[in-house]
């Protein structure tokens, strides 16, 4: 009798849990949606901000965010893809594949600040690129590389072995068979990655902000050297500085904008990655 | 005649375990070679043994010697592609890539071949395989809906599009229906004025029906 109470609280507690968790989903959600909306009019994202943020739209902040996200995705792509098809087509001893994959865990489970403060002496002090988006992008490009490898690796690994032997009777070479099978049939892993690395990038701007983002003076980089601004940059100084309610108003404007925007991201990434699961199926 | 393949003192291990124990034969030229005996024997290991399709398995050892027209496979100067795109391979399994029919005979070939000269090449593939009267108006279907019996004779199509002088195929009709395998049967008869074909198989009928010579392999004890 004892033990069945004991249980039924057990029980209570977890899903007393469970629902703490996400309702505090959806308290943030709710907050950035109601304090958010006010802010938004039909310029908002069309139109540059105006009087230190406090009228107009956020329209380079988002082209800034953007530009960090892409650049990022750029640098990062090409290396993901070549490192994970040579851990998976060229190395064969298990043991090196796996400390590549450990590796890879531990660059992700890194502290971002870290992403940043490294990242920043390493680019833009010793290599002279400065306080830049090329700098930023740099580093967002490291951070998300775990995330795009993680993608790609399972695509790759989630292949058929018959694939593969069958390329390999065909007389391919270990190049033709990555040309013709894996890239092919990897092609929605590999936008999946794309997509999460892109989300990722978008939510961690913040590590960056003071490597490669500015509050004002520049609207579009004009030059390699030049930094940009961004919204999270927008959100964190309107916020801070702020005196009045229209100013605080634009900042949870941008807020809704940059959630609407990792959101939107992830549901593509979530898309394709059941497209992925049914091909896997056929 | 000399001899295509010649197996001499063939062993084979995978880490600690023996598969074949010193094993030799003989294969003549345009014949049709089935290896029967039950299932662990060793036969799939034999016969991607011919084309160094274990090269990639952990543990993959091998002693002794196969000579595929004279020349020492195993030898360390040999060109592995050139050799599987000279033996090539079937498998149990029809492994057909989500592509078209078209794209599928041309998998193995479609850089060594000039955009004019594909159309020809996939009809004569497809004929010599019988399966172009039943695909000609869906070239450009996806082949993973074809039938199990029509995707292994797509299969064999795209082997012989690259070209081999010697096929072995890996119990090609275990996964077929009765008439499926009476045509891959036939197919292999009519392969055989211009191929070499080794075939393993656990049915001592097909192997009596379409073959010249037989090979019986048995459990290392």
């Amino acid at each position: 009798m004892k033990s069945a109470t004991f249980e039924k609280g057990i029980v209570v507690l977890l899903s007393i849990l469970t629902l703490l968790v996400s309702s505090l989903l959806l308290v943030i959600l709710a907050t950035v949606f109601i304090k958010g909306l006010p802010a938004l009019h039909s310029g908002f994202l069309t139109e540059a901000s105006e009087d230190f943020g406090r009228a107009g739209g956020i329209f380079y902040q988002l082209l800034g965010t953007l530009i960090l996200m892409t650049g990022a995705v750029v640098i990062s792509l090409p290396v993901a893809l070549g490192s994970v098809i040579y851990q998976t087509q060229y190395v064969e001893s298990a043991k090196v594949k796996e400390m590549c994959r450990q590796a890879s865990q531990v660059l992700n489970a890194t502290p971002t600040i870290l992403f940043g403060l490294v990242g920043y002496l390493f680019f833009g002090v010793y290599l002279e690129t400065g306080v830049s988006w090329v700098t930023g992008s740099l580093i967002l490009a490291v951070m998300i590389l775990p995330t795009l490898q993680v993608s790609i690796r399972e695509a790759i690994e989630s292949l058929p072995e018959q694939y593969k032997d069958t390329g390999m009777a065909l007389g391919l070479s270990p190049w033709s068979q990555i040309k013709a099978i894996i890239i092919p049939q990897c092609y929605y892993g590999i936008v999946t990655g794309v997509f999460l690395g892109l989300a990722r990038a978008a939510g961690e701007t913040a590590a960056i902000m003071f490597a490669a983002t500015t509050f004002s003076g520049i609207r579009l980089p004009e030059s390699f050297a030049d930094p940009v601004p961004t919204l999270q940059t927008h959100m964190l100084v309107l916020t801070q500085e702020a005196a009045n309610p229209e100013a605080l108003a634009q900042a949870w404007g941008a807020g809704l904008v940059l959630l609407s925007l990792v959101f939107f991201l992830t549901l593509m990434a979530w898309i394709l990655r059941s497209r992925l699961k049914m091909e896997a199926e056929l | 005649m000399s001899p295509v393949i010649q197996v001499k003192n063939l062993s084979v291990t995978y880490g600690m375990i023996k598969v074949i124990d010193d094993f030799s034969c003989e294969v003549k030229e345009n014949s049709v070679t089935a290896i029967i005996g039950p299932s662990g024997c060793g036969k799939s290991t034999l016969l991607r043994s011919l084309c160094r399709m274990n090269d990639r398995i952990e543990g993959f050892h091998l002693t002794g010697q196969v000579l595929v027209k004279g020349e020492n496979i195993y030898h360390p100067n040999v060109d592995v592609y050139d050799l599987r795109r000279r033996v090539g391979m079937i498998f149990q399994k029809p492994c057909i890539f989500p592509k078209s029919i078209f794209d599928n005979v041309l998998f193995g070939i479609r850089h060594q071949v000039s955009k004019k000269d594909r159309q020809t090449l996939v009809e004569h593939m497809l004929r010599e395989v019988n399966l172009w009267e039943e695909v000609k108006d869906r070239l450009q279907n996806l082949a993973t809906t074809l039938s199990m019996g029509q995707q292994q004779r797509l299969a064999i199509a795209r082997t012989l599009a690259v070209k081999p002088e010697i096929l072995l195929m890996d119990e090609p009709t275990s996964s077929l229906d009765p008439e499926s395998t009476a045509a891959i049967e036939s197919l292999i008869q009519s392969l055989k004025s211009r191929h070499t074909i080794l075939l393993v198989t656990h049915l001592h009928e097909q192997a009596e029906k379409v073959s010249d010579n037989l090979i019986f392999c048995n459990i290392i004890k």
